[in-house]
């Protein structure tokens, strides 16, 4: 009945990238990271890893920068949400996911966990991860021979299941496109309580304005847990470009985002709570968004 | 396995800074920073209220943050800052931070089991927003993680604001 | 330096002003919280102290046909395993003997002891609980007491022929006649969930062996004495051999009385020769402490057309669980205590207690008048928005007044219940919010009320008697030492009681302190519970701090050479009317000492009230004070989403007399919130008998982002009960007792949703504002 025992035998914390990737082909797939822990430390005891080693990342401090270059936004994977959540550059060009980092656990929590313990851990309703598939960012891989970039969403494959495979690649960073001034992004989150809560279900918006009028040109909405992944509502995403975005386009939006989404039952919300609720976050964040002076509503 | 005196795996040596005191110590490498706290250093503040980092009763300040020590190896304490309750001061009444005798006049001290915790998230919260003007929807997010069930919170908030009124009083006076 | 002029006069009565009482005294054990060096049992260590673990049930109902303890013996470090077959299997219980130490023949819920480890480290004893091979036959099982009063439900005892563990009933006057006269009745049920106490520091406890086949326990509890008792029993051993003790303590709200990890502690200790330690895991306190008792509660009233309560008739099914705890007493408390807030004329009411095979269900603030209050307060204002009637009014018409006598024979001498009304109705702007305009926008707001009573102690909890004593040393260096065994669990009862005793003997609190309970040294104290605190536990004090007062006088008076009646004492100082300096007691202390062959001077101080146990009727005054309290919540429900938030919230509580403000407070804030916590999210959800959310995560308790954005006030007012010490009652329940009924009331307000079911929740409002 939930033990407690934790039975790793090494506990490594290298300082470079390099380090990291020896350690990995050392120990041949008897070694896997860790960035913050908060996930590992806690399913663990339910559910023992099979490894003998931890190579523990957040010593790395090219895996802890924020930073643009390129027209690009970088976060390393061993960023920690509070650092999300302080950074003047996410706040400022990722509004979304400083937004959802914002709602992780406490600040105890966000001090620690990490951006790529987050998405490593794929749970289809992880907040920053939701964040990253609307910003459709990248994930950069260090494995050792090969690096690769693969689209955030494309890692997950199931509820717990990563294409990424801790005893054998690195997530060394996340990038997305820094935005320009059509570009608004959002996040929005409906949990239980205020704290120390998963949510019954979260949203990330990006979307784009033409250039000339408030014609919406482009949009992306990641939401979970609406499917076993982080899931696009493409659909809704469709009906939805080309439109001048007033109360009642919102309103219609709402409604088709209920409709497109199927999430199962589950302890935190039937599936009928969780669509109507998709639809209020939906309305609500493109409100938030566009800064429109709709309906009161509450940020939190 | 930790505990059992078990010569296998790497038993690890470790040095960091607790409460101002420098340390080195051989340590398991399962072993939690709750454990080491507790069990090596017999301080008792911190406590483990459930093991899973959701209640915050063993929190303590490392560099500088918040953290849940029962989901922090004690591994990652090398080279590092700890700050305990039991740090905060030298114990006696006459030398108490001005935080402890704030939460003390101010009632926000019932059963005092999540009492070292929520200290020193407040501190750390503090600590981070120093200079800044506080309100109260930004403590009570400060203090999110530390969950009371004897107090309802609200003279614990009300402590914190008033300490963070007087600092920045003092603050002033002094710039 | 205090003058004269502060003074209580000597006798009793014309107490003018108070030195210590009233204010806002912070807690006198608050320095060792605030610096980290209070100990509680999960931090006691002890020379070559074993780690005890307990084998828990995976099934809800199952036969044990075979335990072989091979394999876990052979782990190193492991001392000790006990099994049923190596205990006695009589039975005992706090109220039904429906225990044993570890079952032989059966186990009936999911987490039912099974077996116990005790071994030189926690991860040994892990290891060998895990090691442990039991072979269970399945049984079916019953998990809804509705369901397990049927028909062919299974048997959790199979020498009962139902699951009903006892039945209340009383009947008082002639409902039926009175509903056939009544020209408005209302029909209702009501449900209450199960949910958990959440004490931030989990059940625990440290057996010591003692000196001559003794056995020591240091343990988390609200029950010194009362446990000490049971656990003879248990253990069958004799009371006297039995030495337990309190050290702080991290919370109870009820759920800290008989825990079988104690006793399991215990066995093991006195095996082994070696203490033993017993801390739940987080886990292990939700799916095997104490959680509130659920009950169904059907409700129907009967008024007449200008308000006036005629009948009220209830019944109530209520989940035992697999075993009898208190759920019984809280059964009969729900079906009657109520009955004397209002000036009920006839009431009848039916009680099932019945067991499921569930966690066994126990003591939570409020202890069956908080589920009913629940029932009550919603099928009251339910009432008056049918009928058009003034939710005030109707409970100031009905609510019982100063002097009256209830229905049951419950006496209320002092009662302020009409006052509290009036300043919740004033400081909320009761009457300007309600004919506030449509509001605009998704989100609305609304407002609701709700009262309640309580007891300040319960006769009939401990059959043999109700009642404290105490004991207040005064010592040479001129410090008191109060002597009780009621428990401090958190409260600010040791200050309460230190307070108590320094109004009484004239001193100043500083100079006073309130011992750990150490059954060795303590008086008998019966505990925690029934907000008796306080008043009894209070009295107790405040009759021994007389006591001590009047020795003390007659000392000075020898050693001085002054009349009796020429001394005062306040605030640690000795007044002679013929002469101005005043001399600090200590150095008189000191003096007195040196004539009585350096002793200290103790006053003792006994409180039995002149309470009674029911009759076969019910019938019977069971508590010395009654406090009342009225509550009024602003809340704001987001239709869109469903989710309320609380805005500000006014509670007005009759306390007799404030001894304390800042407890006061503390309490009423704390009560508050875990109302809040109950009414809009908190649930134990079981399934099959399992608990699938026995964690933080998943059972909602409130965090501090979680408390009304504005303000809870509070306000106390003094109805200076002639039992309670300087008249005080208690505020531990009352503070939570209406609140989800206040909740729910404005959650009607704001958006004509009734949610009649707790914990309220955004489905149910959703549901309500759109069925289907």
């Amino acid at each position: 009945m939930g033990g407690f025992i934790l039975t790793w035998e090494n506990y490594f914390m290298p300082s470079t990238t390099g380090e990291v990737l020896a350690l990995l082909e050392q120990h041949q797939g008897q070694a896997r990271l860790v960035a913050g822990g908060t996930d590992l430390m806690v399913q663990h005891r339910w559910d023992p890893l099979e490894v003998k080693s931890l190579i523990d990342i957040g010593r790395v401090p090219a895996l802890k920068e924020i930073r643009e270059d390129n027209g690009r936004i970088y976060v390393g994977a061993a960023v920690t949400h509070s650092q999300l959540v302080d950074s003047a550059l996410i706040q400022g060009k990722g509004r979304v996911l400083a937004e959802a980092a914002r709602t992780v656990g406490s600040p105890q929590v966000r001090n620690v966990g990490t951006v790529g313990g987050n998405v490593v851990n794929a749970q289809p309703a992880a907040d920053t991860a939701i964040a990253l598939v609307a910003l459709n960012a990248l994930v950069h891989v260090l494995s050792p021979g090969k690096e690769r970039e693969i689209p955030v969403a494309e890692t997950f494959l199931g509820p717990g299941k990563s294409s990424i495979d801790p005893a054998k690649d690195l997530v060394t960073a996340f990038s997305f496109s820094a935005p320009d001034s059509r570009e608004k992004t959002c996040f929005v989150r409906f949990a239980r309580r205020e704290a120390l809560a998963l949510p019954i279900v979260n949203l990330g918006l990006w979307l784009q304005l033409e250039e000339d009028g408030d014609a919406l040109k482009d949009i992306r909405i990641a939401v979970g847990p609406m499917a076993v992944v982080p899931y696009r509502a493409r659909k809704t995403e469709e009906s939805l470009k080309g439109a001048v975005l007033n109360e009642d386009v919102l309103k219609k939006a709402g409604h088709s985002i209920s409709e497109e989404v199927t999430p199962r039952d589950s302890f935190r919300g039937s599936s009928a709570f969780k669509k109507r609720l998709i639809g209020v976050a939906l309305k609500r964040g493109i409100e938030n968004a566009l800064d429109l002076k709709g309906a009161d509503w509450h940020e939190r | 396995m930790s505990g059992n005196n078990n010569e296998q795996g790497g038993r690890l040596t470790i040095n960091f800074k607790l409460n101002e005191k420098d340390y080195t110590l051989k340590i398991d490498p399962d072993e939690r920073l709750l454990d080491l706290i507790r069990n090596r250093l017999g301080l008792i503040g911190a406590k483990e209220g459930c093991g899973m980092g959701e209640c915050g009763a063993c929190t303590v300040i490392m560099n500088g943050q918040a953290v849940n020590s029962c989901i922090i190896p004690a591994a990652r304490a090398d080279g590092a800052e700890i700050l305990t309750v039991e740090g905060l001061s030298g114990g006696m009444e006459n030398d108490l931070h001005p935080l402890q005798k704030m939460f003390l006049e101010k009632g926000a001290v019932q059963c005092g089991y999540c009492t070292p915790g929520m200290l020193l998230s407040a501190k750390a919260f503090l600590d981070q927003n120093r200079g800044r003007e506080i309100s109260r929807e930004q403590i009570k997010e400060g203090i999110s993680g530390n969950l009371c069930r004897c107090t309802g919170y609200q003279k614990i908030i009300e402590a914190i604001y008033c300490y963070a009124r007087e600092a920045e009083r003092i603050e002033e006076r002094k710039g | 330096m205090p003058g004269k002029r502060n003074v209580l006069k000597k006798g009793k009565g014309e107490i003018m002003k108070f030195s210590n009482l009233g204010k806002e005294t912070p807690i006198l054990d608050g320095l060792e919280k605030v610096t980290g060096r209070a100990r509680y049992v999960p931090d006691l260590k002890m020379e070559g102290m074993l780690y005890g673990k307990v084998l828990r049930s995976p099934y809800p109902h199952a036969r044990l046909l075979n335990i072989d303890t091979t394999r876990a013996a052979r782990v190193s470090g492991v001392k000790d395993i006990i099994t049923g077959k190596d205990v006695s299997q009589h039975r005992f219980g706090p109220m039904v003997p429906d225990w044993v130490i570890l079952p032989d023949d059966k186990v009936r819920f999911h987490g039912d002891e099974v077996a116990a480890v005790a071994a030189s480290s926690e991860e040994a004893a892990a290891e060998a609980v895990s090691l442990i091979e039991v072979e269970f036959e399945e049984l079916p099982a019953v998990y809804d007491p509705a369901l397990a009063l049927e028909e062919g439900a299974p048997l959790l005892y199979e020498e009962k022929d139902n699951n009903i563990a006892v039945t209340f009933n009383v009947h008082s006057g002639d409902v039926d006649e009175a509903l056939a006269g009544s020209d408005i009745i209302f029909e209702e049920t009501y449900e209450t969930n199960q949910v958990y106490q959440a004490h931030m520091e989990p059940m625990a406890a440290v057996a010591v062996p003692g000196d001559y086949e003794r056995l020591i326990m240091w343990l988390s509890t609200q029950i010194p004495s009362m446990s000490r008792l049971r656990y003879a029993e248990a253990l069958q051993m004799c009371a006297e051999n039995i030495r337990i003790i309190k050290p702080h303590v991290g919370g109870g709200f009820g759920a800290k009385f008989e825990c079988k990890s104690h006793i399991l502690a215990a066995v093991l200790t006195r095996r082994t020769g070696l203490p033993v330690r017993m801390v739940n895991n987080r886990e292990e306190d939700f799916r095997a402490g104490n959680p509130r008792v659920p009950m169904k509660i059907w409700v129907k009233l009967g008024l007449s057309r200008d308000g006036t309560f005629l009948a009220k008739d209830t019944r109530i099914i209520a989940g035992n669980g697999a075993r009898t705890v208190y759920a019984p007493a809280i059964t009969s408390t729900a079906c009657y205590r109520i009955d004397s807030l209002y000036k009920f004329k006839n009431v009848r009411s039916t009680g099932y207690t019945v067991y499921t095979n569930t966690i066994p269900t126990s003591c939570f603030r409020g202890f069956g008048n908080a589920q009913m209050h629940f029932a009550m307060e919603s099928a009251l204002d339910t009432i008056c928005h049918q009928y058009d009637m003034d939710p005030i009014k109707l409970r100031q018409h009905n609510g019982v007044t100063p002097g009256f006598t209830s229905i049951h024979g419950w006496e209320i001498k002092s009662c302020a219940l009409k006052e509290c009304l009036d300043k919740a109705v004033q400081e909320s702007n009761w009457y300007e919010k309600k004919k506030a305009p449509e509001q605009k926008g998704p989100v609305k707001k609304g407002i609701g009320v709700a009262i309640c009573n309580h007891v300040s102690g319960n006769r009939p909890f401990y059959k043999p008697f109700d009642g404290s004593s105490a004991l207040v040393r005064l010592t040479p260096e001129g410090k008191a030492i109060v002597f009780t065994g009621e428990a401090d669990i958190g409260q600010g009862m040791n200050t309460a009681f230190a307070l108590i005793a320094a109004e009484a003997v004239g001193l100043d609190v500083k100079n006073v302190r309130t011992a750990a309970v150490d059954t060795d040294i303590s008086p008998f104290g019966l505990g925690s519970f029934a907000t008796r605190g306080s008043t009894i536990g209070g009295r107790a004090v405040y009759e021994a701090a007389i006591n001590l007062k009047k020795q003390l006088l007659e000392h000075i008076s020898r050693v001085y050479e002054k009349e009796t009646d020429q001394i005062t004492i306040n605030n640690g100082y000795i007044y002679f009317d013929d002469q101005e300096e005043p001399v600090p007691v200590a150095e008189a202390m000191q003096t007195i000492s040196y004539t009585l062959g350096g002793t200290s001077l103790v006053g003792q101080g006994v409180f039995v009230p002149d309470t009674v146990l029911p009759d076969e009727n019910k019938y019977g005054n069971v508590s010395p004070a009654y406090p009342f309290g009225c509550h009024i919540a602003e809340v704001e429900v987001d239709t869109e989403t469903g989710k309320t938030r609380l805005l500000n919230y006014w509670a007005v509580h009759d306390v007799g007399r404030v001894i304390n403000k800042q407890t006061l407070e503390g309490q009423v804030e704390g009560g508050v919130i875990m109302g809040v916590g109950w009414a809009l999210g908190e649930d134990m959800v079981v399934k099959e008998g399992v608990l699938l959310n026995p964690n933080f995560h998943d059972y909602f308790l409130p965090t501090a982002m979680d408390v009304p954005e504005g303000h809870i006030y509070s306000y106390f007012l003094e109805s200076e009960d002639p039992n309670g010490p300087f008249g005080a009652k208690g505020i531990g329940e009352p503070s939570l007792n209406p609140v989800p009924a206040a909740i729910a009331n404005a959650v009607f307000d704001a958006v004509g949703v009734r949610v009649k079911t707790l914990p309220i929740t955004p489905e149910k409002i959703l549901e309500g504002l759109e069925p289907g």
